[in-house]
């Protein structure tokens, strides 16, 4: 949870927040981290081009801020305000988008840089191979079936863990997360090493 | 304050044909409550499954590529939505193989136990092979130990163990699985040989579970019955167990002395934050 001092938050501000965010270091390292988890899917779900980038520089505005002394009698609502504000600056940004609105069609944007299905498959390999065995089989249980099906086989799945539906879904939703970084980080490497080759 | 969306009413969000008020208003939930932020990510991860399953009607699928192929990071989640429906039709059937316990017979240990405890302690050797100075005293085939001093790169004396000098620190390393403790087999036990200096404990897991933000790691080891016995830093490990295949989340040295035969439980946590990981130790006779 140690902020990047790179970015020039003082360990003052850093503080300020936390001990806005809870009454403990547990309970204020919990809410930061749900903060900016929330942060960084509200600017990928607004389109940004780089959500994380964008949460902590919203995150570092709310501690200087509540550095500052400003009253603040909702955190989580006043850090939406700056996200907001945060994301419009993004957005006059010349690189903020990936591909123009406008310029959109499936077929464009699936054919363009999209892997290729043996590159997918093998970027997956990697990171199922990664994931401990118990992960990799929950995660492919989890998300089997369809429909009332899935629904009935991951009440299930809980029921034999002895954990509840919702603990069920935040663990893989981690597990997920992690796949999909991998993946992300596999296919960008080999659209790197195609582009040193000059395929 | 606007009631929340159902999950129909998510996917309009996501899919950004929510009226902007109403976004506005289920953005501020989430903000404010975690079990909204999941939600919203578990519906989203079926309209991902749902598009790779080309489940989506015309106008959900035009609506989902304007949104998630438009973004690199949302078009990395399509991405891995393929994969892994990829992976369930290749393994062509409805459900993957248990990895826990029986349905319906819950744990005998506490509740705070059984959710994260270990099943299996497996020795194997720390260092990369045994080479001169490293003896097998083990009475057990799953137990050895290595001198870290000795760990040379050039070859062992052919077929011949030397005897470990009295003075050279002897460790024995143990590398605990989290599994769920729900089976009637009790625990492997590990054994201590005589003179061992230095326990380490290789503590596997998922690395999912690891903080996303750079951390500090500490161990704790208490008895079964909450004593206190041992605390100290844990350093962060990668790679995968080469005893058990499984990942690696830390690594800790314990002193031998303090960890007498008996039943330990192991704390893995992020210092100043909740525990990650909960780990059972049985030292044997």
């Amino acid at each position: 949870m140690s902020r990047d001092p790179g970015r020039g938050l003082t360990a003052g501000a850093f503080t300020s927040l936390l001990s806005r965010l809870g009454p403990d270091a547990e309970r204020a390292g919990f809410a930061y981290e749900h903060l900016r988890r929330a942060l960084v899917s509200f600017f990928a779900w607004r389109g940004a081009a780089t959500p994380e980038e964008c949460a902590d520089e919203t995150l570092d505005r709310l501690a200087v801020r509540l550095a500052e002394g400003v009253v603040v009698e909702d955190v989580a609502r006043f850090a939406h305000g700056i996200a907001r504000m945060v994301l419009r600056e993004h957005w006059r940004r010349p690189d903020a988008r990936g591909v123009p609105v406008a310029a959109l069609t499936s077929t464009t944007l699936i054919s363009e840089d999209d892997p290729d299905e043996g590159a997918l498959a093998d970027c997956l390999d990697r990171c199922l191979g990664e994931l401990a065995a118990e992960s990799r089989a929950l995660i492919l249980e989890y998300y089997a079936g369809e429909g009332r099906a899935r629904i009935e086989a991951r009440k299930r799945m809980a029921r034999e863990l002895g954990v509840s539906e919702s603990a069920l879904r935040s663990r893989l939703q981690r597990v997920r997360d992690e796949v999909e970084r991998c993946i992300g980080r596999c296919l960008a490497a080999q659209i790197d090493e195609k582009t040193h080759r000059g395929v | 304050m606007l009631p929340e969306p159902d999950d129909a009413g998510l996917r309009l969000y996501l899919l950004g044909l929510m009226p902007e008020a109403e976004a506005e208003a289920l953005e501020q939930a989430y903000f404010d409550k975690p079990e909204t932020l999941e939600r919203l990510r578990a519906v989203e991860d079926d309209l991902l499954d749902d598009h790779a399953a080309d489940r989506l009607r015309e106008d959900e699928k035009r609506a989902f590529e304007a949104r998630y192929l438009a973004s690199p990071p949302l078009r990395q989640r399509v991405m891995a939505a393929r994969a892994l429906r990829r992976a369930l039709a290749e393994a062509g059937r409805p459900a993957a193989p248990r990895v826990a316990g029986r349905p319906g017979r819950s744990g005998t240990l506490p509740l705070a136990l059984a959710a994260s405890l270990l099943v299996a302690a497996v020795a194997y050797w720390r260092w990369p092979a045994p080479g001169p100075g490293t003896a097998t005293l083990s009475p057990q085939p799953s137990i050895e130990m290595a001198t870290p001093a000795t760990a040379s790169p050039s070859p062992p004396p052919s077929g011949r163990a030397t005897t470990v000098a009295p003075t050279v620190p002897v460790k024995v390393v143990l590398a605990l699985s989290p599994v769920l403790l729900r089976g009637d087999q009790p625990p492997l036990a590990g054994r201590i040989p005589a003179g061992t200096d230095t326990v380490v404990l290789e503590l596997e897991g998922d690395p999912a579970l690891l903080p996303a933000r750079p951390a500090e790691f500490e161990a704790a080891v208490a008895t079964v019955e909450g004593a206190n016995v041992w605390r100290g830093p844990a350093d962060r490990a990668r790679g995968v167990s080469a005893a058990t295949r499984a990942q690696r989340l830390a690594s800790v040295e314990v002193p031998a002395r303090v960890l007498p035969p008996g039943d330990y439980v192991v704390t893995l946590s992020a210092t100043g934050r909740e525990s990650i990981q909960r780990y059972f130790l049985r030292i044997a006779r």
